[in-house]
């Protein structure tokens, strides 16, 4: 178990570390001069040249790499172009918002998805699994922005129940932040939920149905149990496995969708961070951006990669 | 009587994971594999799942590498050729799958199916192949009406047939036939059996025959093969081996079987355990640790294929001695 | 013969179609008496019901199935008229089954001592703690050597005659009246197979348990079973001591069966063939299921269905041309 752990978190770092590679060079062979692009057109030469300098920006590409390698090991992203501050400052503002976002849908996607899953399948053709199937066919074909949008128009505008933008009310203050906090969440995780409770409901639907015609079933239910126990304690892990696979493979896509919500709903996390960086071609943010998302992903990664082996003892441990 | 192959020293070793700190482990799936294969005999090779008997019977026809040893089918030796040359050996030696419902494709008509292999051997024109094809249905008891009809229209015994006629069509001189009967019914099995025997009667075909009912082998063949854990364990006539089997092994084997006769009761040797991972050979005589005459001697030095008496082969430290 | 424990009376059962919704009838009338501390061996080839037969009795049909008509008397109630409560106090606790594979019978995500102990706490009133170490005791009674560490395993870990192994050790957990095994050596080698029928057989003298045995191996059923009952497309055909049925198979299938073994015949000797292949139900003749395939067919056969007729004690057979014997 300890070896597996510590095999999965070296792959991780390697990961990591090609991560951190690409988007160095990506942002360095981009065409546009950066220097240029900050400073406009009206300051001097020396102007530009000292700031290439403070940047670090006239050293050969390697040096620049090494450079950049240790800045980032002291947790030194460099500073924005446009801000003027550290990256690390902004992300660190920004970064609690959007894991706030992204585990809290997780988190409920899976306890709704799992079960409805479960449930449709075992129903498996009963108007209640055509109407889940129905709902969830339109969650994995369903256009992000128009259904940000929509939300928005109707529950934010139409009828003013939930707040149009931005994480919290500055003129709230304990417990009743908290609430605030929340309410300004439930459209943003609404749509990330519309999104990814498709797939889950689908994936868990289809493995209930592939599970209940497993010999260990027979056994199970000539062992005289209940149905119900059946279900719940003898299909429904072993179900869960290709699920929770397929939410590890997600968490990528996952960060995208937080990019369009958070940009729609004005939240001010990295990912609407990331959409503006994009417009300022503010490379040190979007570079800090892209590292930090990748940490995050390879993280929740390995943290899937513990469950699967919780789950599926079958998964060789050396 | 001709000998018509020689398999000398066949091994077949894979790579397998599993091996601490992720190194991989080596199956030694075939150890050491010699027989001869005289014309118009059929070859029973017998032994449990782990046995090595398939990979055996893949190995020598090379539809796996081998990792040694030569077979040499009438003075050529297959494991040495390549491209045209190996294509024009190997159309005398066919294979015969245990699972007739994966051996077909299900997208070719029973006529595709069994002209494919005469065509890819440049043995006939199209018009020939499909006289031939008719011609292979009658003979394996289907009727010619079939060409064109699909594989899933058949039963399990008639897909049996299918493949034999898809083997037989290029007029093979050996049948490596790999658990032909297993899959399917008694009573279908016995169709199957009898088209074996009919087929050698008219064809004079050799058979490789590879299967775990010793019932089945029994009753086909003339000399038996029992392997065990990557190897032969030991060698005869059929009916030597019935009536004096040597190797500890092949005694708990012939007395596992269950007899369809209530009277006979009998003693019967109830063997411990599992045959041991391929990945784990145990050292000295592999039977080791499931044998019950074991002496120290077993566990020390790995006994050899020897001759009993009567060119009755034996691989056992102990049992060979006492005929000698 | 001993009163039966469980009897299985003009039992017909049918599979609904998806599609045009008919029911197509699979078991026509199926009787079979189990006695006490009997081994009662169920033989035919695939597709001939024995399985369907069994499945009725623990209640493990698919939904697609109907029964049409019969009862299955156990314990002086019709088990086909309890409802899942009442049935799940008969099921695993008086009639246990095992299958075929033992590689997927067990669960592959909880191990092998949860799963003998879930049995136990399903049935009895015991603490999991309890039930555990009593898991351990079951499977040193199917002879699994270091239990203790084998109840921490989980199946993947056990070889496939270990793991039919356990599915015993589950099945006998409390001591059930009936063990129901489909083909429990199937999918096991020959030395392995001798070693689990060798353990039901020492279980059974034990715990004074009936067993009923489905299998398509004649061989097996010669050397377990003292009674036979041999099952054709749906039908019962024969029934009879195991001594009586091998010296004097009466049925044309069961002399064809028989005639067919490669075992019983040496290699001169043309094996029996019987010709063409089971139908498939919705193929199934209206009289005697058998006469196509049948060399001693005869008008009636084609017209009227032969019931089963008493032609010696403890011997019955479903075919005209006994009745014919019988009445001449």
């Amino acid at each position: 178990m300890g070896r597996y752990v510590a095999r999965r978190v070296l792959k991780g770092v390697i990961t990591l570390l090609i991560t951190i590679t690409l988007t160095f060079l990506i942002v360095r062979l981009l065409p546009s001069d950066p220097a240029l692009m900050m400073l406009g057109e009206m300051f001097t030469a020396d102007q530009r040249d000292a700031l290439i300098q403070q940047f670090g920006l006239d050293k050969p590409l390697l040096q620049q790499y090494f450079i950049y390698l240790g800045n980032l090991f002291r947790g030194d992203l460099g500073m924005s172009f446009f801000q003027r501050r550290p990256v690390m400052t902004i992300i660190q503002e920004k970064l609690p918002w959007t894991l706030l976002l992204m585990v809290t849908t997780q988190i409920l996607t899976m306890l709704v998805g799992i079960p409805l899953g479960v449930y449709s399948g075992y129903k498996r053709g009963t108007a209640l699994d055509q109407v889940v199937n129905a709902v969830a066919i339109f969650g994995v074909s369903v256009f992000v922005p128009w259904l940000g949008f929509t939300l928005l128009y109707f529950f934010g505008f139409r009828l003013p129940i939930f707040p149009v933008g931005g994480a919290y009310n500055v003129a709230t203050s304990g417990f009743a932040r908290v609430l605030d906090i929340g309410e300004h969440m439930v459209l943003p995780v609404a749509t990330l939920m519309v999104i990814f409770l498709a797939n889950y409901v689908l994936y868990t639907r289809g493995s209930v149905i592939d599970v209940m015609e497993e010999d260990y079933i027979k056994t199970a239910r000539s062992k005289g149990m209940t149905e119900r126990r059946v279900l719940w304690k003898h299909a429904s892990k072993n179900a869960m496995i290709p699920t929770v696979t397929m939410a590890g493979m997600m968490l990528g896509q996952m960060v995208g969708g937080a990019v369009l919500t958070e940009t729609i709903y004005a939240y001010p996390g990295v990912g609407r961070m990331i959409y503006q960086a994009v417009g300022q071609q503010d490379y040190p943010v979007l570079q800090g951006a892209f590292i930090i998302l990748a940490l995050s992903v390879i993280t929740m990664n390995i943290i899937t990669d513990i469950g699967i082996l919780y789950l599926d003892p079958r998964i060789k441990l050396e | 009587m001709e000998k018509i192959l020689e398999v000398k020293g066949l091994q077949k070793h894979f790579r397998v994971k599993g091996g601490t700190l992720g190194r991989p482990l080596m199956a030694r799936a075939v150890d050491e594999v010699s027989f001869d294969l005289y014309k118009g005999e059929t070859l029973g090779l017998v032994g449990e799942s782990g046995s090595g008997k398939s990979t055996a019977g893949r190995a020598l026809l090379r539809l796996i590498e081998p990792t040694a040893g030569s077979v040499v089918y009438r003075g050529v030796d297959i494991t040495t050729l390549r491209g045209e040359r190996l294509r024009a050996v190997r159309k005398n030696l066919q294979m015969m799958f245990q699972d007739p419902y994966a051996a077909l494709n299900p997208r070719m008509t029973v006529g595709e199916a069994i002209t494919e292999p005469l065509l890819t051997h440049r043995m006939a024109s199209p018009r020939e192949a499909a006289d031939r094809a008719c011609r292979i249905l009658e003979d394996v008891g289907l009727s010619a009406e079939y060409y064109y009809r699909y594989p899933h229209e058949f039963s399990g015994g008639q897909k049996q047939r299918i493949s034999m006629a898809r083997s037989l069509a290029v007029s093979p001189e050996i049948l490596v036939a790999d658990e032909p009967v297993s899959a399917l019914d008694v009573s279908i099995q016995a169709q199957i059996i009898n088209l074996f025997k009919d087929l050698q009667a008219e064809h004079g075909m050799t058979y490789l025959l590879i299967a775990h009912d010793l019932s089945v082998v029994r009753y086909l063949s003339d000399r038996i093969a029992v392997m065990y854990l990557g190897e032969i364990v030991e060698l005869c006539s059929k009916e030597e081996l019935f009536a004096n089997p040597l190797h500890p092994y092949t005694q708990a084997l012939i007395s596992a079987i269950p007899i369809p006769d209530p009277t006979t009761k009998r003693d019967r040797i109830i063997l411990e355990g599992d045959i041991p991972s391929p990945t784990a050979v145990p050292f000295g005589c592999r039977f080791n640790t499931r044998c019950t005459g074991c002496k120290p001697e077993c566990h020390e030095g790995h006994p050899a294929l020897v001759d009993a008496g009567g060119g009755h082969l034996v691989r056992c430290h102990t049992c060979g001695m006492e005929v000698a | 013969m001993p009163e039966p424990i469980l009897s299985i009376r003009n039992l017909s059962v049918g599979f609904r179609d998806t599609e045009t919704k008919e029911v197509i009838n699979v078991l026509r009338d199926v009787s079979i008496d189990v006695p006490a501390d009997h081994i009662l061996g169920i033989v035919g080839e695939s597709g001939c019901g024995k399985s369907v037969t069994m499945h009725t009795v623990m209640g493990l049909l698919p939904r697609t199935a109907v029964v049409t008509a019969g009862q299955i008397r156990y314990d002086n109630r019709d088990l086909l008229g309890l409802n899942p409560v009442q049935m799940n106090e008969y099921r695993g606790k008086e009639i246990a089954m095992i299958f075929q594979e033992p590689m997927t019978s067990l669960n592959p995500v909880y191990r092998v001592g949860d799963q003998i102990a879930e049995m136990l706490e399903l049935h009895q009133d015991i603490s999991h703690k309890d039930a555990l170490a009593e898991a351990v005791r079951k499977l040193e009674l199917v002879s699994i050597p270091s239990p203790e560490k084998v109840a921490e395993q989980y199946p993947h870990e056990l070889s496939g005659g270990m793991r039919q192994r356990v599915m015993i050790a589950i099945a006998m957990a409390c001591d059930p009246k009936i063990l129901i095994a489909d083909e429990p050596t199937t999918a096991l080698d020959v030395t392995i197979q001798a070693q689990i029928l060798a353990l039901m057989k020492a279980l059974k003298e034990k715990m004074h348990s009936s067993i009923i045995l489905i299998t398509h191996d004649l061989g097996v059923v010669a050397e377990m079973a003292d009674e036979v009952v041999v099952m054709y497309a749906g039908d019962v055909v024969e029934k009879a001591l195991v001594v009586n049925l091998f010296r004097e198979p009466s049925h044309p299938y069961t002399t064809g069966l028989l005639k067919s073994l490669p075992m019983l015949h040496s290699s001169d000797e043309r094996l029996y063939n019987i010709v063409g292949t089971v139908p498939s139900p919705r193929n199934f003749p209206e009289a005697c299921r058998f006469a196509p395939r049948c060399e001693f067919v005869h008008d009636r056969c084609l017209v009227e269905r032969p019931r089963l007729v008493r032609i010696a004690p403890d011997h019955e057979v479903a075919c005209w041309l006994r009745v014919a014997q019988g009445a001449a």
